[in-house]
Parts: C-alpha cells; structure tokens; sequence
C-alpha cells in the first residue's frame, strides 16, 4: 500500500514486486484482499495497475490490516473454556492492550507512513 | 502481533504463584492453571533465569514470586525474550516506512504490559471471585 501510494497513477504488481522485493503471487492474494475491502481497485488494460481508492491521508492502517489479518489483536486464538486465571489477564491485560492498538492503528494513515521516509525509497524502479 | 502461547501460559502461571502468596510446588501450580508439570519445569526456565521466581528445595519448597512489583513486561521479556517485531533482522530496515510505525507499535505494547503488575492482577481475581461467590 505504501508503495502504491508513493506512485502516480495504476501501479503493476510486478513493479511492486520488483521494489519491495515481495513474491508476485503472494502480492495477488493481498490486493485481492485489499480490493475486496474497497481500499484498492484494479485498472486493466495497457497502463493499468492497482490504484487507492481514497486518498493516503485518508486510508487508515486499521483498515488496512483488518482486512488481511483480521483483528491483530491479543484477543484472539484464546481458549474456549477460560480459567479464572485466563479471565482476569484477558479483562486486565489482553483487552486492555487491544484497544490501545485499535487505537494507534486507527490513527495511523497511509500518508503518515509513506511521509516517513525519503521519496527515493520507493519511487525508483528496479 | 499476538503474545505466543509460552508468553500466555507464563503469566497465568505468575498470576497463580503472585496469588498463592508461598512457594507451591509444579503439581499445585499444574492443578490450579490446568498447564502439565513437564511444560511448567521448562517454562519456569527463563522465568528463574530472570529472577522472577524463586525455587527452594525441601519440604516446605516450591517456587514463588520473587518479588511484589513484577510487571506483565517482566515475564514476558523474559519467556518471549527480544525479537517480537515482525522484521527484526531484515535488511532493508534503514529504507523502511513500516519500521518506524511497527516500533510503535510494539511500544503501544510495551507500555501496555509495564503498566500492569501481577500484584493489581491479583487483586481483580480476587474480587472476580468473591464476585462469583467462590
């Protein structure tokens, strides 16, 4: 998505692929991921590419990772019959931790992201 | 970014001995959190190793906390130890616009976990159990 976002206009996964050094096949399951959630749209034809469907400023990385990983939080994967002990770190702790992360995701855009590092990072081509 | 299961299984055995009060043995911890007595030997390894609990040997032996302000951080620096971000070693860190963030991030957690001793911990099972007129 940063890289995506670091460009003008459709960007070819192969691109993408060549830059962040990511298998083309792995980056095909993702951005069918990411268009199926509506944060990118798929331009066919001879300059066509993956394009953001909003602005950076205005794509969350909440919304970004909920919708390859689901909640990356600590809630999950826990034990279906909670002991006590399970029950009070989870209230007190594993909760807790979620929404601060909720937190810092939700405030986290794409554009803070792509604005942190210097533009020759991700705009020249392999 | 989940704690893993060794993480998990190390605090509630740190909550259980910051409750009990006086050292127990594997068995008495193993009865009360449901853990085997082999997993708990290995597990109480780097957590001794920390000095986050104390064995002694003997009749009245066992392991205990080994001091009243242990942090949910404490135990799980010690059994998770240090490489917890998902790209610790890669190369191409000094380019990287996810670096910065996912440093954040693993300090979001951080700070979370520093926050939280196992002494309030055992205090809210407490009331969790005179709630649940245990």
């Amino acid at each position: 998505m940063v890289d995506i976002a670091s460009h003008q206009g459709p960007v070819p996964l192969p691109s993408v692929s060549g830059r962040q050094e990511i298998s083309l096949k792995y980056l095909q399951q993702l951005a069918f991921l990411l268009c199926r959630r509506g944060l990118l749209v798929s331009v066919k034809g001879m300059n066509g590419g993956y394009s953001l469907t909003r602005n950076k400023e205005e794509i969350t990385l909440l919304e970004i990772l909920s919708s390859l990983e689901g909640d990356l939080g600590f809630s999950q994967d826990l034990p279906a019959n909670e002991n006590v002990f399970q029950r009070c770190l989870r209230v007190n702790f594993y909760e807790v931790a979620d929404k601060r992360l909720r937190a810092l995701l939700a405030g986290t855009t794409l554009s803070d992201l792509v604005d942190s590092v210097a533009p020759s990072s991700y705009e020249y081509d392999i | 970014m989940k704690i893993s299961t060794k993480g998990r299984y190390s605090l509630e055995v740190m909550l259980f001995l910051a409750s009990y009060g006086k050292s127990c043995s594997c068995t008495t911890i193993g009865s009360a959190t449901g853990i085997s007595a082999g997993y708990l030997e290995q597990l109480m390894i780097p957590l001794k190793k920390a000095n986050l609990v104390v064995a002694k040997r003997g009749v009245e032996g066992g392991y205990r906390v080994s001091r009243e302000d242990i942090t949910c951080y404490d135990v799980l620096n010690a059994s998770e130890g240090d490489c917890k971000l998902p790209c610790p070693h890669c190369l191409r860190k000094q380019d990287c616009a996810t670096e910065r963030f996912w440093q954040d991030f693993q300090n979001c957690i951080d700070d979370a976990s520093k926050a939280i001793t196992l002494s309030s911990l055992a205090l809210s099972l407490l009331q969790m159990e005179k709630g649940a007129g245990l």
